[in-house]
């Protein structure tokens, strides 16, 4: 007897949520599109608008062509530098992870991610205590006798790309160091029989099969010290502008919003060029044939082994710890000046920073206590998380099985992953800021804001989550006798929703730490916690330094249970 | 003449080769034969000098290299899956070698020439790597090894990645290359056959140590030790006991078999093993009657490329392995009458 074969089509095997959701797939568009069309698009054609009127009329006023030109060249310039940097920095870091065994290496290596994740506020305050005037290597060198007045470390270039190379060698070893690590040892290890000295063999053999992933890392950190912020502000301070920090200024103290809005047309025009390059980058990484599977890092065994191990461990090492401990060993340390001295004068612990932040000193510089930014930054986070989940998992489902209709909104999607916040800020003030759409003053233009530059990565997380669990176990529940919506229960749940947590943990401290977007459209009586720090920052004595300290030491630790909370999630 | 003296090694605390002796002479192909995991790539990459021993030392025409770098050895190596450069193409993979020993520019192009035409590769120079097929690319391996003309070459378990009828192929067309060149070579495997097809000498690993060393014919009709026979599949293998002093007679379960033994016979009721091989033997249906064979019933009989192999199980439930040029019908009442065993100590 011939089987049914109509009734075998007729089980429902495959991709059970589109059954699930067929009639109301368009529907469930229409909020996360309205979402970023209002809050994105608008605010996008406004700057077009506002800044190519303004180029065409020439009507920039103080604003000159060579301005433009000097940031955009110092933008390249810094960007550049700070890549090679980091690159020299990474490889022997990615080289050490990839070939070697040690204790606590997955230890180290989730640390290594931390840099990325903080906020760049916090990364300021870390370079500012440890190499300001006050900071910790200043008064080392001082209390040892060597220096009588501070060095000027920062303000400087140096400053600059010693934060970025702190705030992005681990792209260089993680992306490296992967493909490093599936390189075939078998290729050097032929070479030098083949009569190359092991210098031969690196340098004809493995680096040309790593050449793809560096180019791909190398890419991705441009992309990233391209549209640096926080770090140039802070760390590079009045004597240098790119883009991005032009925009602020021209925004927000030269009140010229058609030279910002100019600006960031060249911004995003740049940005989205470098995103198209690195991607392709990254693609062709992606394919680069290298052996996969094979268990190659070892306990080192020489001499000459161990200790390059510990050397390369013990820079990395003080790279990265020492901006992370020393804000917070100085929100301990009373730095003030008595009276009557030019110099800080240290005079031991103290609790007194943590203790001012909850005391409102003077009316003028704060409407409210301090210590009431980093209420706001949990409510906006809150908020931020609602929202991007909200709008975020509804897009990712659809996106995680897509039909024709779906894959032309993807882009559209994601097209604000690749405008820096700046820009996104700057839109927001220009296009919202009269009627019908006065939401200027609305508190939930923050969480508005920083959900929009969540959402990206929330889909982007949540998608190949919801796309990667195999048909086969649907489709064996299918077998089994579950009904598509159980199907999509017992087990697209489970799976997703670990995916869910982690994407939340991530919108959280994206909007806990968001300093560029939010310093434009922030309302004065209502500060977060990044634009809590950068004040006490920007301004002279030692109890707005110690408050700094104070308040980046508090939102390290939020931003640590969140990440913790991430990767504890990812397992 | 490569000479590898007492070499020891271990890894993280456990023995990984213990007392390994090896001699290779000019024109020799020796073959290190064992199970995955006996140490036999450790001591090639100690030969090749990509490893260091923890004790021994490795010999070259008498002088000490075991502390050589490799890459100044001047020694061949080719690796189980081919290590072929994937960025370079077939020509500049099979030029490497001798880019590095830094000839001129037209003297390599001859030579790479020469090496692929060797191989039955002539004007693939400018393929890709990853456009070949599986055997191409061995061979390729095998033209980047020769072209330098090293003294010596190693072969790490070449064939391992190949189909059957694709193996055997190779295994003549290295035959024929070596055999040409007159390079001394140290070829390792797991796979009986390729090592008995290889090599004039075999040496057996086991547990880091080599425990046996011989032509293949001598590994064949007098191994070592039961466990040899079992590594090499020679045959069925029954504890026995001497039961006979002038020749040898063993007392198994199953009956009493005469033995090849060593040339001092062992004592009478000295325990030990037999040896009964598959092939030889007779087939009766008599199975009454004092038969000086093993009583049973045929459970399979298995098509082989030559004859058949009979799966016979007699009534304490032995299967015992017989060849046959014709096969049986299965629940059939057998007597198989072996031919002379081999005695086994271990």
């Amino acid at each position: 007897m011939e089987r049914d074969d109509a009734a075998v089509g007729r089980m429902e095997i495959g991709p059970a949520p589109r059954e699930f959701f067929s009639g109301g797939r368009a529907l469930l568009w229409i909020l996360p599109v309205a979402f970023v069309g209002i809050f994105f698009y608008i605010p996008l054609v406004s700057i077009l608008r506002m800044g190519a009127g303004a180029a065409l009329r020439a009507g920039l006023g103080a604003f000159s062509a060579r301005t433009i030109l000097n940031a955009a060249g110092f933008t390249f310039y810094q960007a550049a530098l700070s890549t090679l940097f980091t690159v020299i920095v990474g490889l022997p870091g990615a080289y050490v992870f990839a070939r070697f065994e040690f204790p606590l290496k997955r230890l180290l290596r989730a640390f290594l991610i931390v840099p990325f994740i903080l906020p760049t506020v916090v990364v300021a305050a870390g370079f500012e205590s440890l190499l300001g005037p006050s900071g910790w290597i200043n008064l080392a060198l001082q209390a040892a006798g060597l220096i009588h007045q501070p060095i000027p470390f920062l303000h400087s270039l140096g400053a600059i790309l010693l934060a970025h190379v702190f705030y992005n060698t681990s792209i260089v070893l993680r992306i490296v160091g992967s493909a490093w690590e599936r390189l075939d040892p078998n290729l050097p290890a032929a070479a030098r029989v083949l009569g190359a000295s092991r210098w031969q063999a690196f340098r004809r053999v493995t680096l040309p099969l790593l050449v793809p992933s560096l180019l791909a890392a190398a890419a991705l950190v441009f992309l990233f010290d391209f549209t640096s912020f926080g770090v140039i502000l802070i760390l590079g301070g009045p004597g240098f502008s790119t883009l991005e920090t032009e925009i602020y200024i021209q925004a927000l103290q030269a009140f010229n919003l058609p030279a910002a809005s100019l600006l960031s047309i060249i911004q995003i025009a740049s940005t989205l060029a470098l995103v198209v390059i690195s991607t392709r980058l990254a693609q062709r990484a992606e394919s680069a044939t290298l052996k996969v599977g094979y268990q190659t890092a070892r306990k080192p065994v020489s001499a000459a082994e161990k200790l390059s191990l510990a050397a390369v461990l013990c820079l990395l090492g003080a790279l990265f710890f020492m901006p992370l401990i020393s804000p917070v060993a100085s929100s301990f340390l009373r730095t003030e000046a008595a009276r009557g001295e030019r110099t800080a004068v240290q005079t031991g612990f103290t609790l007194d920073y943590y203790r001012e932040l909850f005391i409102n000193r003077r009316e003028a510089a704060f409407f409210a206590t301090p210590i009431e930014s980093a209420r706001n930054s949990l409510l906006v986070a809150v908020a931020t998380t609602i929202i991007a989940l909200g709008l975020g998992i509804p897009a990712s489902m659809l996106l995680s099985r897509p039909g024709r209709l779906d894959r032309l909104i993807e882009p559209f999607l994601l097209l604000p992953l690749g405008t820096s916040a700046v820009t996104l800020g700057l839109g927001m003030l220009v296009a919202l800021s009269r009627p019908p759409l006065d939401l200027i003053r609305s508190p939930l233009l923050l969480p508005v804001a920083h959900s929009l530059i969540a959402l990206p990565f929330v889909v982007r997380g949540l998608k190949p989550a919801l796309a990667g669990i195999p048909a086969r176990l649907r489709e064996a529940a299918a077998t089994l006798g579950a009904s598509p919506f159980r199907v999509w229960q017992a087990v697209d749940f489970p799976i997703a929703s670990r995916a869910v947590f982690s994407a939340a943990a991530f919108a959280f401290a994206v909007s806990l730490g968001e300093f560029g977007a939010t310093t434009i459209i922030v309302r004065p009586d209502f500060p977060t916690m990044p634009v809590a720090i950068y004040r006490f920052l920007s301004q002279p004595g030692g109890l707005n330094y110690g408050q700094a300290m104070a308040m980046a030491t508090l939102l390290m630790l939020l931003c640590a249970v969140a990440v913790t909370t991430i990767e504890r999630t990812r397992e | 003449m490569l000479e590898l003296r007492d070499i020891g090694k271990s890894y993280e605390g456990n023995p990984l080769l213990e007392n390994v002796s090896l001699q290779i002479g000019e024109g020799e192909t020796v073959c290190l034969l064992g199970p995955s995991g006996s140490g036999k790539s450790t001591l090639l990459r100690i030969a090749a000098g990509l490893e260091s021993p923890d004790r021994g030392e490795v010999f070259w025409n008498g002088e000490p290299i075991t502390r050589m770098p490799a890459h100044l050895r001047g020694f061949g190596l080719m690796f189980q899956d081919y290590a072929l450069f994937p960025h370079l193409d077939v020509g500049e993979n099979v030029a490497f070698g001798l880019r590095m020993k830094k000839l001129p520019r037209d003297r390599i192009h001859h030579e790479v020439r020469e090496a692929l035409a060797r191989v039955n590769l002539a004007h693939y120079e400018h393929r890709r790597v990853a456009e070949l097929s599986g055997g191409e690319q061995q061979r390729v391996a095998l033209a980047r090894a020769l072209a330098p003309r090293p003294g010596l070459l190693m072969l790490d378990e070449p064939l391992g990645a190949l189909d059957r009828a694709l193996r055997e192929e190779l295994i003549e067309e290295i035959r024929r290359v070596l055999k040409s060149m007159r390079t001394p070579s140290l070829y390792v495997t797991h796979d009986q056959e390729e090592a008995f097809a290889m090599a004039a000498r075999v040496a057996i690993l086991h547990g880091g140590r080599i425990v046996q060393m011989g032509s293949p014919e001598e590994l064949v009709t007098r191994p070592a030790s039961v466990w040899v026979a079992k590594f090499l599949g020679l045959g069925n293998i029954l504890p026995g006991r001497v039961r006979s002093g002038r020749t040898l007679w063993i007392e198994t379960s199953l009956g009493e078999f005469p033995a090849d033994g060593p040339e001092r016979l062992p004592a009478i009721g000295t325990e030990g093993w037999i040896l009964l091989r598959p092939g030889g033997g007779a087939f009766t249906r008599r199975t009454t009657g004092a038969q000086k064979g093993i009583r049973g019933v045929v459970r399979e009989s298995i098509r082989r490329k030559e004859g058949y192999r009979i799966l016979l199980v007699d009534d304490s439930s032995w299967e015992i392995a017989c060849s046959s040029a014709e096969p049986f019908p299965e629940g059939e009442q057998l007597v198989w009458i072996p031919a002379k065993g081999t005695w086994l100590v271990e």
